[in-house]
């Protein structure tokens, strides 16, 4: 979009095998880009953002979980993961980018506040590398 | 650990370019800088419904269909055009179980479907691209009839719906978003086997999603299309025995993968579809829920007047 906000869209599927049931899941990942630093040959940036993901199906309906008691698993259609990034290219091949992210879901941050005796949120946070390739 | 394989479609990252050539029905948001147009259009569709509750014995359908459109486009000014199509199409429908198997074929003209398209914005040059919104009504002309040797593919319940599109064109790239929302009125279906009629409440379906087209070269074009469906919960009356079921799909997810080849004033187009969908049946002595998975390949030849 511009220098400081840009967006990517993902569409996702985790199959049989590996969870159980398929999971199809599409997300919009939107990145704020802080800083920006050009050194010794190579671009890097540091980033904070949040996807918003949801997962389709009926059981993932929160409606279908109304009869939950309150403070018990938040269930929701529509999701947020917030995350730190960091990417890095060659300032002579601004194509090729490498990254790393490191997020949390907002269902453990949610839960965490409900009962931050029983939840730790460091066991939740995830992480990513990945390389990218602009075209 | 879960092993997530993201298709990632395309970031926003394009190429501006000063220079596109002007190819009409070629863009994702078609434009016919002709005066009209046919397409034909071969649509093979395999639908594939399971459940696997004890209720319904773990039976499954296969719905295969041939599918013959054919389309016609108008331009109407500078600004509009119209376009209809009608199909003719050859089903066949598998009803597997553990106690029984049937087979029931259908043959039939569906109801033409009437567009009426308008164009708020297109400039196809650097960073621009095409606005537009369809409204479209397809009537229901004949009863709806499933089973035996007299089944059609008629839609059984007249809908009408709107879609709204925006799209973006850049040297290489073309993307597009798109939202569509589909009003279906009350349905009617006859089960010639059983003799039974069922009615159906009116309901809607929500369409979203990005699309996306790479230029190989002024004559190859890639495209891809992914979104989120959402279809409203139905109601179905049995009117013989006076009683109802609900279905729910909730949301379901599509993609879309297709080359487009231009040659002068055609345009072939080979495209494949996968959509999916959960579904859950309540009433008031069965219960059972299950997948709807659609997968589909069309084959179309564009020619332009």
């Amino acid at each position: 979009m511009n220098s400081f906000y840009s967006i990517e869209y993902f569409h996702g599927i985790t199959f049989e095998d590996e969870s159980g049931v398929e999971v199809e899941t599409l997300a919009l990942k939107n990145n704020f880009k802080f800083l920006s630093i050009e050194q010794f040959g190579y671009h890097t940036s540091l980033y904070a953002g949040v996807a918003i993901y949801h997962a389709t199906g009926l059981r993932y309906q929160s409606s279908r979980h109304s009869t939950y008691p309150d403070q018990y698993y938040r269930m929701g259609s529509i999701r947020g993961l917030f995350y730190l990034g960091f990417d890095i290219k060659l300032s002579k091949m601004k194509k090729h980018l490498g990254y790393f992210e490191s997020g949390i879901n907002d269902i453990v941050l949610t839960n965490y506040l409900n009962n931050p005796d029983v939840i730790n949120p460091k066991d939740y946070i995830s992480l990513a590398l990945g390389y990218g390739y602009l075209f | 650990m879960k092993v997530i394989f993201y298709i990632l479609l395309h970031s926003f990252i394009f190429i501006p370019s000063v220079s596109y050539a002007q190819l009409g029905l070629i863009h994702l948001n078609k434009i016919l800088n002709k005066e009209w147009y046919l397409s034909y259009k071969y649509i093979y569709d395999n639908n594939f419904t399971s459940s696997s509750n004890q209720a319904t014995q773990g039976s499954s359908f296969v719905d295969i269909k041939n599918s013959l459109k054919i389309e016609y486009g108008v331009k109407l000014n500078s600004k509009s055009q119209f376009t209809t199509n009608v199909s003719i199409i050859n089903s066949k429908q598998d009803q597997i179980s553990n106690t029984q198997n049937k087979t029931h074929y259908a043959t039939g003209v569906q109801e033409p479907i009437f567009t009426y398209t308008y164009y708020k914005k297109f400039e196809i040059k650097e960073g621009n691209g095409i606005d537009k919104i369809n409204f479209f009504i397809q009537p229901s002309l004949f009863d709806k009839k499933i089973r035996t040797k007299n089944a059609n593919n008629a839609v059984g319940k007249h809908s009408l719906g709107f879609e709204v599109s925006t799209s973006a064109i850049y040297e290489r790239w073309e993307s597009r978003l798109q939202f569509s929302y589909k009003h279906y009125f009350h349905g009617r279906i006859k089960n010639i086997e059983s003799n039974q009629t069922y009615t159906s409440n009116p309901y809607y379906s929500l369409l979203l999603g990005p699309e996306f087209q790479y230029r190989i070269n002024d004559k190859l074009f890639l495209y891809s299309k992914s979104g989120l469906s959402l279809i409203h919960d139905q109601n179905i009356n049995n009117n013989s025995s006076n009683t109802s079921e609900l279905i729910q799909f909730g949301t379901g997810a599509f993609i879309d993968i297709g080359i487009k080849y231009n040659y002068k004033n055609a345009i072939w187009n080979i495209c494949f579809n996968r959509m999916k969908n959960d579904y859950s049946v309540q009433s008031e002595n069965n219960n059972f829920s299950g997948k709807l998975n659609q997968r589909s390949f069309t084959l179309e030849y564009i020619r332009l007047y």
